[in-house]
């Protein structure tokens, strides 16, 4: 993902579907910004994962550390509730944010629901993966609620964001 | 994201402008600019105006929502903006602080000559560079156990000056004696200790930087003789802040704040601008966060100070009281501080949130430093890495205007993918040496987002903040070496 070309990401083979899975960068003066597209949530919040991973890192890795499950690295368990998709939003990305500071850089991740909650609200559950071995890039501090959105968009879904780096 | 329709501006005279109350949906006072022609050419599509009319829209804000001449787009608060609210029925909003809890910068002098410092150049560089862990992921070999983080927290500069960390005069010559009271460690989160742990004495990354500076240029001789500053001497700067553990802080408590905003019936333009009344437990709860992560970045620079002073010893093979070195001062630019203030010809008591902006007091103030009581507060503020910083002094014009305050440093005016794509084929760590200047930097291809053509000129920055009555210049300092992480 660079110059603000889309980047295609091989989960499409897996993952047929009408909306093309898809994250950029945005611009912004003193800060980035992302922006995915997916036809589901959990694609969606993934995209959006992977667009953290490679603002932090130079490329995600090969190694075995990118594959959740993997010998050298199982993964965290992430499980997160907000009264709002935004909300989640910014919990999961938050999240990611923290881990990599404390573990590594991002590697991969992988959304295993993204589900509405019969009292109110939404509920995340997924793995991600730190280390690895790419290079760090930028340090970000936060993902911010200036402009964030997950909406409809066509037959998918969008989430943009704005991260303080 | 650019705005939707442009936010109309008035001249009120060469270097203020007005937003009226009413540009935008629940305006409670006026957005104010600081610039001159030049500075508000580059503003007119910046999204930053927006920004200064969304903060006029919080609870109990008084007198105007500030732009300073360095503004420009953040989240939330524009980056540049200064807005008080009233204790008694306002409200905070750590997007009013910002993620990285006190950045700031501490200015260090020497009297060492460029003509002592230049032939060991190479050799300074390299120290810094390998005494201060610098970039992403940059740690020190010691994590702090529970108690001794309290201490931290609670203590600041002062519990890194009993270990060794600096002299006890640094404290005199840092804001607030280098620790707030008010520190609540039970508000700071684990996963915030668990990422500020091993971070403590370690610069960062990103626009924070370890910089060698010759002064070359006195403007106030008063003012300058007082901060000890002379004109060919050499100072050090150090620009950074509470490093995870206070964009954790925040990331925690805008958290808390975006549901509390429902209950308390607040409506915001800008989500980031997520806040609770004063008097409310989750704005109590912050506030004693917000103090801790402020302690920790007193710590931190406080520990990267007393590296600096042990780097130069090892190239001079002098002890650092022989070299001379001595604070100049120490201050933040992202923070929140209660203060009172005359409004309406009233003394009120003000919750005065600086978004990348500092305090500016003026001679006689009580919370200036003793040594400086005479002349004002030094302000210091960093220009870019190729062409000059400043120092100035706080002047009456920021206790009427501006809630003491004024810039903290050049402001960005290009994206850095913009700075990547205008320096595309450039080597930026080549051209700066070409200057002379000494570059260290752990990433050198990603020298091009800091470089001088990302930033705002900052000699027009301190003139118009001068023009505003904000500051005195006091000294200019251009770049010897810098160190980047």
């Amino acid at each position: 993902m660079t110059d603000g070309r889309p980047s295609l990401h091989p989960e499409h083979a897996r993952r047929p579907n009408r909306v093309t899975r898809r994250h950029e960068a945005t611009p912004h003066t003193a800060d980035v910004g992302i922006r995915a597209h997916a036809p589901d949530l959990a694609g969606l919040f993934e995209e959006a994962a992977m667009a953290v991973a490679e603002i932090g890192a130079d490329a995600l890795p090969d190694g075995p550390a990118a594959t959740i499950g993997g010998p050298s690295n199982a993964g965290l368990h992430i499980d997160l509730e907000a009264a709002d998709l935004p909300g989640l939003a910014f919990a999961w990305l938050n999240e990611l944010v923290g881990l990599a500071d404390i573990h590594g850089p991002l590697a991969r991740t992988e959304v295993v629901a993204v589900e509405a909650l019969s009292a109110g609200g939404w509920r995340l559950r997924g793995r991600a993966a730190f280390g690895g071995g790419a290079r760090p890039r930028l340090d970000i501090k936060s993902a911010t609620l200036h402009g964030l959105v997950v909406e409809r968009a066509g037959d998918g879904w969008l989430l943009a964001a704005y991260l303080d780096v | 994201m650019r705005t939707s329709t442009p936010i109309p501006i008035e001249r009120i005279d060469e270097v203020r402008w007005r937003i009226p109350v009413g540009t935008r949906p629940g305006m409670r006072v006026e957005g104010r600019v600081y610039a001159d022609d030049r500075l508000i050419t580059a503003l007119r599509d910046d999204p930053a105006l927006e920004q200064v009319a969304n903060v006029a829209t919080l609870p109990g804000i008084v007198g105007a929502s500030l732009a300073m001449p360095d503004v420009h787009w953040g989240y939330g608060f524009p980056v540049g903006g200064v807005a008080a609210t009233r204790v008694s029925d306002g409200v905070i909003s750590p997007g009013g602080i910002g993620f990285d809890i006190n950045c700031g910068v501490r200015l260090l002098r020497t009297a060492l000559t460029p003509e002592e410092v230049r032939p060991r150049l190479a050799r300074i560089a390299d120290t810094l560079f390998l005494a201060v862990p610098s970039g992403i992921g940059a740690h020190t070999g010691h994590r702090l156990g529970r108690d001794e983080f309290d201490q931290v927290l609670l203590r600041g500069a002062a519990w890194a000056v009993e270990r060794g960390g600096g002299m006890p005069d640094d404290l005199e010559a840092t804001e607030e004696g280098g620790a707030m009271a008010g520190a609540d460690p039970g508000q700071v989160s684990p996963r915030a200790r668990q990422r500020g742990a091993d971070q403590l004495g370690t610069l960062g990354s990103g626009n924070h930087f370890l910089e060698v500076q010759l002064v070359d240029r006195i403007d106030d001789e008063e003012a300058a003789r007082a901060f000890g500053l002379e004109p060919g001497a050499v100072t050090i700067m150090i620009h950074c802040g509470s490093r995870g553990l206070g964009h954790q802080v925040c990331t925690d408590h805008l958290t808390v704040m975006d549901r509390a905003v429902r209950r308390y019936g607040i409506v915001l333009p800008d989500r980031q601008l997520a806040c609770a009344p004063l008097d409310s437990p989750e704005a109590r709860d912050y506030l004693g966060a917000m103090v801790a992560a402020a302690n920790f970045a007193w710590a931190n620079r406080q520990l990267i100070g007393a590296a600096v002073r042990n780097a130069f010893e090892q190239v001079f093979g002098k002890n650092a009281e022989r070299l001379g070195i001595r604070q100049v001062y120490d201050l933040s630019h992202n923070m929140a501080k209660l203060e009172r203030h005359s409004v309406d010809g009233s003394d009120v008591e003000l919750c005065v949130h600086r978004k990348g902006a500092t305090r500016a007091f003026p001679a006689g103030h009580p919370d200036t430093p003793d040594a400086y009581r005479d002349v004002g507060q030094p302000v210091l503020i960093p220009g870019d890495m190729g062409r000059a910083s400043f120092v100035a002094v706080g002047a009456p014009g920021a206790m009427v205007e501006t809630f003491g305050s004024t810039c903290h440093g050049a402001g960005r005016n290009l994206s850095r993918h913009a700075a990547i794509r205008a320096l595309r084929g450039i080597d930026v760590a080549a051209q700066l040496q070409a200057h002379g200047i000494e570059v260290r930097a752990e990433r050198h291809d990603l020298l091009a987002e800091e470089a001088s053509i990302a930033y705002k000129d900052v000699e027009a920055v301190v003139e118009t903040a001068a023009s505003a009555g904000m500051v005195r210049a006091v000294a200019r300092l251009r770049p010897m070496a810098v160190i980047k992480g």
